[in-house]
């Protein structure tokens, strides 16, 4: 079993990080709720974060020769002695899935508002404003605090596993 | 066994050394399904690792092995943890994790590790005290 030591607090790190891009997304959409003027020319549009699985990357060994491994050749008196090259090969990249954090925009169209007094209002008084919900985006927020906490957990119980194993 | 080397794998001692890799494992794989919360289209896993044990427990035949080269009985090399799909039957919406039941398969985990490492201490204890004459 080739377990990396730390594998188990990579996993959730990673979910750490998914869930920190999501709640700053959030924080995004929240501070922009009023933009009616971005470069595009158009409201703000609503921003997700997408988490994808990235697919386990096969072990690869890595193998560095190099220009001065002449030098660092090892001589083998013994059949039993390690060679240099095979203990290269085990080391290999880092295993296990990975997050791959998405970016996207919410395509759902913007918001008619009745303002006649706003600069960026048409003829009949409406104005374009951003595709956001703040209660939604609260709600979206509350969930994904909840799920870093839940990561954050998971690391706690992996350090107490290992301090627990240099007990024995 | 008269080996020296027998004395560490007496009694059920292999067996505890085996648990504290399946605990790690499933510890990673429950890590993995919460760091997977709203990851789309990801499925729940667990590991499969106590019932594979029993079974390979219940298989009580000595195999009598008169060459190395022999392979072993089942039992010897029972017990290796799975990683299979946990089938929650649950939706949150994304997929199909559960956070409460994984924080509690999480908090559970943890208690079995603690468990099989203080088993191993003592284990080990009571060996250096075999072999030093000193109960400190």
């Amino acid at each position: 079993m080739s377990l990396r030591i730390f594998g188990n607090m990579d996993v959730s790190a990673s979910g750490l990080r998914g869930m920190r891009a999501k709640m700053n997304t959030i924080a995004e959409n929240i501070a922009n709720v009023e933009t009616t003027r971005t470069e595009e020319g158009t409201p703000y549009r609503r921003k997700t974060v997408v988490m994808q699985q990235k697919q386990p990357t096969e072990p690869v060994p890595v193998r560095q020769p190099g220009p001065d491994s002449s030098f660092s050749q090892l001589v083998r008196t013994h059949q039993a002695h390690m060679d240099m090259i095979s203990l290269e090969a085990e080391r290999e990249l880092p295993q296990g899935s990975d997050l791959e954090i998405v970016e996207a925009e919410d395509a759902q169209p913007f918001k008619l508002v009745y303002d006649p007094a706003h600069p960026d209002a048409d003829e009949q008084g409406y104005v374009l404003m951003p595709n956001i919900d703040v209660v939604r985006e609260f709600v979206d927020l509350i969930a994904a605090q909840r799920a870093y906490e839940a990561n954050l957990s998971a690391i706690q119980g992996a350090k107490d596993m290992f301090l627990r194993a240099l007990e024995i | 066994m008269t080996s020296v080397q027998g004395m560490f794998d007496a009694g059920n001692l292999p067996l505890l050394k085996r648990a504290l890799d399946a605990y790690a494992l499933r510890h990673r794989v429950v890590a993995e399904n919460i760091a997977n919360v709203a990851t789309e289209g990801y499925r729940a896993q667990k590991v499969e690792f106590e019932d594979l044990l029993a079974q390979a427990q219940d298989r009580t035949i000595p195999a009598l092995r008169t060459n190395p080269g022999h392979l072993p009985f089942p039992e010897e090399a029972g017990g290796v943890p799975e990683i299979v799909e946990e089938d929650t039957g649950f939706n949150n919406g994304v997929n199909d994790v559960n956070v409460e039941q994984e924080q509690l398969a999480l908090a559970q985990n943890e208690l079995m590790y603690r468990m099989a490492t203080r088993l191993l201490h003592q284990k080990y204890q009571g060996l250096r005290m075999a072999i030093t004459g000193r109960t400190q």
